[in-house]
């Protein structure tokens, strides 16, 4: 899949809970990088993930995530 | 074994052991490329017995790839806690390897392919022939993972 097709609310979502980068990286045990490369669409997670950060940032993973041809 | 760091020093510890990590993959791999050079010039197989030299700088060079290889294949991550562990080998980190192993794959393929065409008409070393492929192999997969890390 194509990094550029996954859109995600995850800046907005953890800003808005006050984490950083390397606070929600420790409660879903990834790196602070993945966190940022996620973010910035340069990666595309797993479901697996996606549902770890779902449920850290005490959302759901169509709240978080979506596609980009779809309207947000 | 390193002790583990506590929760909010361990991503920043393993921020370092990734960085630490990219900065000798990049110039471990920079030497390594500018050593293939002086090895293809001084060590080339020869008629003949093998020098002293030639088989000293041939096991330099497996060795050499072989800890090109592990670095990629542990992330720096060797002989450290187990939680410093997994997240140098998180999902993007697997993700990057696979990409680097994808491409150094289809490369050493070419570079066979290559050298079987070539075969057809000169005769080709075996020495040469697993050193050049090797050492592309091990280049292109170094290179990919430094890319990618840097992204």
């Amino acid at each position: 899949m194509d990094a550029s097709e996954l859109g995600n609310r995850l800046r907005e979502e953890r800003v808005r809970r006050g984490l950083s980068q390397a606070d929600l990286a420790s409660l879903v045990r990834v790196s602070r990088k993945t966190i940022n490369t996620v973010e910035n669409r340069v990666f595309v997670p797993s479901a697996v993930l996606a549902l770890r950060l779902a449920r850290a940032l005490g959302t759901t993973v169509e709240r978080l995530f979506f596609l980009t041809d779809e309207d947000s | 074994m390193n002790p583990v760091p506590k929760n909010d020093d361990l991503n920043q510890h393993v921020a370092r052991i990734e960085d630490r990590t990219t900065r000798i993959l990049i110039s471990s791999g920079a030497m390594f490329a500018l050593w293939q050079i002086g090895y293809l010039m001084l060590f080339m197989p020869r008629d003949g017995a093998p020098r002293r030299v030639d088989i000293v700088a041939g096991i330099a060079f497996v060795a050499w790839s072989g800890a090109l290889l592990m670095l990629l294949a542990t992330g720096g991550g060797a002989f450290r806690a187990r939680a410093v562990r997994e997240i140098l080998d998180d999902e993007l980190a697997r993700s990057q390897r696979a990409r680097a192993y994808q491409n150094a794959f289809w490369v050493m393929i070419l570079v066979t392919l290559a050298a079987y065409a070539a075969a057809q008409f000169v005769h080709l070393d075996a020495r040469l022939l697993a050193h050049a492929t090797l050492s592309t192999g091990v280049l292109v997969a170094v290179a990919t993972v430094a890319f990618l890390r840097r992204r």
